[in-house]
């Protein structure tokens, strides 16, 4: 099922906020790729910088934010070097995004059916009236009960879990390669929650699409993605396969966040995650951890460590590792 | 242990502007608060669990039906004797930003929940204060702080220091984790277990985050349109329900560990409007296990053993036939 093709691949990415208190740097040094046909669950705390990213890939970060540096390169061709005009063809069309705050981002004046409807011209040669069509057969694909009426609906007149369908079905009207999905079950009940990810693994696998999940519920990923990656600060600090990750994570903030779930606590002692994340507007020289970091060494504080390969598909950003590459057992024995 | 609280059929209706409808928030719910636990409620948004913990508190009176707190009736106290009952019941509250007051300092907040004892001398409510604060790890350089200038957790923090300054004996946790991040969220829950410890007090936890609540609650009542559908000891409740509705709220719970296969057991729509409620279970519309009959008669409440107790047609009563469980565990 997943390719061996890499379908987006994102380097060295850095989108800086340039605020009057000073330069906040959100996303900082990303690296990240998704194979064709694999689902990747990019998980992290408010304000690692998850969003920003999803709004850096299709270059949609606006003042005073700016992509400052790095490639995101999708099927070859480097989105960020794309004029607006050439971008609109990607949009949409190959790179469906799914944001959080569905009836934030909906256009409250108008009928989600024309929402959708417009989306499907933009990118179709087909008239109104068979772009009405398409969105009605979208809603009636999303699972919404009784499409025809609720086409001609306002945003204000739907639940959080209807609204959260309209964006799926606005972001799939064009088959997308790539789905981006912001937070998508956030704030929605867990019945529904059920139900939204039924969709999407539902899309993704008959479209043979490929997805980003954007999360902060290490379960959403667990269940339904094959792939993890960890954000911290702006920057991917491990990634590899799910089953792998959920085994034994790696980054000593993966294996923090695993142990605060309560899930976890029934069983295990927690170690305790202290103090809140670095600030995007001074990050700290060497590693972005260290300030949390019950395993900090000298060289942490000076050296930002790269992003190791450890195993198969398995890369961690951590000195730990660093020192162990030939001989990882010890490592974790260090860790445990 | 004894029962600190007794709720008894309490219903509460809220009118709908300009029309003669009315939305039933609660609709005849029972149950009892031992000393010293933690009861938890659960169920989706909209399914009446905020309200039973506003009814609780008295905040906003309900419609009809009894509340016992150590025995006394005090649904309908006057605001002298209520304000007795008040110091002893607080609350703590969802979002923790918007609950504090952004123009009073971290100090203030807390010593001015104090100030409504009137026989209580300035030196108490200080000392008072300062416990309350150190209980949540605040110290003297904090006090001046305004919530602006705290991290959410602290702010969260605060907001428990508010509750448990007048000593409470039982608070009402009304979603006090879902707005925090997982970090801070275990933080916070490492505090109310600690807080439980050392001084005894009952909580009612109200979350539609069921691990939190598996992990902190010792029984759980499981919500639905205002009813509770199915109540008892929190394993029992997590892993031999036998309500519909808590099969498929549990079922669609994702385990953050890739070995547990999801389970396909789904309800299917969405809540119905609790303004014209259906007749008969409320779920009926729903369910997959749906009868001629659950249409039609309210279901009675089946005890199914260890004080475990089933809102519902199908389940079978003490021990007969124990349902296959769906989750593994």
């Amino acid at each position: 099922m997943i390719g061996l093709k890499t379908l987006l691949q994102i380097q060295d990415l850095h989108t800086y906020f340039y605020l009057r208190k000073g330069i906040s740097k959100v996303v900082n040094g990303l690296q990240l790729s998704v194979r064709e046909g694999e689902l990747l669950g990019v998980v992290g705390e408010s304000g690692s910088g998850k969003t920003v990213t999803a709004m850096s890939v299709v270059n949609r970060v606006r003042m005073p934010g700016k992509v400052v540096k790095g490639k995101v390169i999708y099927q070859g061709q480097d989105l960020l070097k794309l004029s607006e005009e050439e971008l609109r063809k990607y949009r949409g069309k190959e790179i469906g995004l799914i944001a959080a705050n569905a009836r934030g981002n909906l256009n409250p004046l108008v009928k989600v059916g024309n929402q959708i409807a417009n989306v499907y011209l933009a990118h179709n040669k087909v008239n109104k009236k068979e772009a009405w069509e398409k969105a009605v057969e979208m809603l009636r694909m999303v699972g919404m009960n009784d499409a025809l009426r609720r086409a001609e609906a306002y945003p204000h007149e739907m639940s959080g879990g209807m609204a959260q369908r309209v964006m799926i079905a606005l972001a799939l009207v064009n088959s997308p390669n790539l789905l981006i999905a912001d937070d998508a079950t956030n704030g929605l009940d867990v019945t529904v929650q059920s139900q939204i990810m039924d969709l999407i693994l539902d899309i993704v696998n008959k479209q043979g699409a490929s997805g980003i999940l954007i999360t902060h519920d290490l379960g959403v990923v667990a269940q339904c993605c094959s792939e993890i990656a960890i954000m911290y600060c702006g920057q991917i600090v491990e990634k590899g396969p799910v089953t792998a990750f959920f085994d034994e994570p790696k980054h000593p903030y993966s294996r923090n966040l695993l142990n605060s779930l309560p899930e976890r606590r029934i069983t295990q002692e927690r170690i305790e995650l202290k103090g809140s994340l670095s600030s995007p507007l001074s990050l700290p020289t060497g590693c972005v951890y260290q300030t949390r970091c019950p395993y900090v060494m000298d060289v942490c504080r000076k050296v930002e460590p790269s992003m190791l390969h450890v195993d198969d598909n398995y890369n961690v950003k951590c000195h730990l590792y660093q020192e162990k590459t030939e001989n990882r057992g010890s490592a974790n024995e260090k860790l445990a | 242990m004894k029962n600190l609280l007794d709720i008894k059929g309490i219903k509460k209706h809220f009118p709908v502007r300009g029309t003669k409808d009315v939305v039933t928030a609660v609709n005849d719910i029972s149950f009892n608060i031992r000393e010293g636990e933690t009861f938890g409620l659960i169920g989706e948004s909209g399914s009446g669990k905020s309200s039973v913990g506003r009814c609780i508190l008295n905040l906003i009176s309900p419609t009809s039906g009894e509340m016992r707190y150590k025995g006394m009736e005090y649904s309908k106290f006057g605001k002298k004797e209520a304000a007795v009952i008040r110091t002893e019941m607080q609350m703590v509250f969802q979002d923790p930003y918007y609950s504090l007051n952004p123009r009073k300092t971290v100090w203030e907040t807390v010593e001015d929940t104090l100030r409504v004892n009137k026989n209580l001398a300035a030196t108490d409510r200080k000392k008072m204060t300062v416990d309350a604060l150190a209980k949540v790890q605040f110290f003297e350089n904090d006090y001046e702080k305004y919530p602006h200038q705290l991290s959410a957790g602290q702010q969260q923090r605060v907001g428990i220091a508010r509750a448990i300054a007048p000593k409470p004996k039982f608070i009402v946790l009304d979603e006090p984790t879902s707005s925090l991040d997982l970090s801070v969220r275990a933080e916070i829950i490492d505090l109310l277990v600690k807080l439980q410890k050392d001084s005894g007090i009952t909580y009612l936890f109200i979350s539609h985050d069921l691990s939190t609540i598996q992990f902190l609650c010792h029984r759980v009542a499981v919500m639905y349109l205002g009813r509770i559908v199915e109540y008892g000891d929190v394993n029992e409740v997590f892993h031999n329900h036998r309500h519909p509705y808590s099969k498929a709220l549990l079922a669609s719970v994702m385990k953050p560990d890739p070995k547990i296969p999801r389970s396909d057991y789904r309800l299917s729509g969405e809540i119905p409007s609790p303004i014209n409620l259906p007749k008969g279970c409320h779920l009926a519309s729903r369910c997959p296990e749906v009868e001629a009959k659950c249409r039609e008669i309210d279901p009675p409440f089946i005890d199914v053993g260890n004080g475990h107790f089933v809102n519902c047609h199908h389940a079978a009563p003490l021990e007969k036939e124990r349902i296959p469980v769906t989750q593994k565990n």
